[in-house]
């Protein structure tokens, strides 16, 4: 069972969560920015965005979670537990020997078994996906462009998000 | 006064995605602006809860995306719609219309 989370986690990568998040950061920051058009202070839009927004981390997750599924990886291996399983059956049935028709049953049990593991993987991956760590959770963005430097209190722009929590 | 019910009916934050993407690809924000522009304050519809919707109907190859620069030179994720998503739209809207003038027939008529 590890070593198919790990190589679950691998094959996932980080990069969907990456860009789920880059993706929800560049509306909020847009989202505050038209707030602060609206004369409010920049924690007032910040947080007001955040209202307007919803729960994000519950919008990432799920965003997370239908990118994992669709990941190209997780489709080629759908087919490769499938063609696995496929062999299984062949061998079961046109193999003469006894000791053929086990490993056809093991191949049969390990198609069937492994799309089972990636189907409930796609259902509830928290089952299986390890949390992300404080290192990937969303940003403020630090380019010029958006309101997400340091603020006039000094803080960080995780420090602000954190103050959100 | 009575809470006046605002909930989107399953199926129609679908329908209002496709139909703002119709106009052309635009990334998460540019939808949420025009929805809420055209609603008004007729609907209420919460920013966030378009991206799982967006994702989900990607999944279904009814958009694409792609990332790209948005105006403020940023990099954005932009959505645009595929035939797939444009003849969906297409069945959507016919049927949202179906069911719409039904049930003005009846509150209008029982």
């Amino acid at each position: 069972m590890n070593f198919l989370n790990g190589l679950f986690r691998r094959l996932d990568s980080r990069q969907a969560h990456r860009e789920v998040e880059e993706e929800l950061q560049f509306h909020l920051d847009l989202l505050t920015e038209e707030h602060c058009r609206q004369n409010m202070s920049w924690d007032e839009a910040q947080a007001t965005a955040r209202k307007r927004f919803g729960d994000l981390e519950e919008i990432r997750d799920e965003c997370v979670r239908i990118t994992r599924r669709n990941h190209p990886a997780v489709s080629a291996l759908k087919w490769f537990f499938g063609f696995v399983f496929v062999t299984g059956v062949l061998v079961r049935v046109f193999s003469p020997e006894y000791h053929l028709t086990r490993v056809g049953d093991i191949l049969m049990a390990v198609g069937v078994l492994s799309r089972l593991l990636l189907y409930l993987r796609g259902m509830n991956p928290s089952r299986y996906v390890s949390r992300p760590d404080d290192s990937s959770a969303i940003k403020l963005n630090d380019s010029a462009m958006s309101l997400s430097a340091y603020d006039r209190n000094k803080r960080t722009p995780v420090e602000r998000l954190i103050s959100y929590k | 006064m009575a809470k006046v019910r605002t909930d989107l009916m399953q199926g129609t934050l679908e329908l209002l995605i496709l139909k703002t993407l119709s106009r052309g690809p635009m990334h998460g924000y540019g939808i949420a602006q025009r929805i809420h522009a055209t609603v008004d304050d007729l609907l209420k519809v919460e920013d966030g809860s378009l991206y799982p919707a967006l994702y989900r109907m990607e999944e279904r190859r009814w958009i694409a995306s792609e990332w790209g620069v948005s105006d403020n030179n940023r990099r954005a994720k932009f959505y645009r719609l595929t035939k797939a998503g444009r003849k969906r739209l297409d069945g959507e809207q016919a049927n949202w219309e179906r069911v719409s003038l039904a049930i003005t027939r009846i509150l209008k008529t029982a």
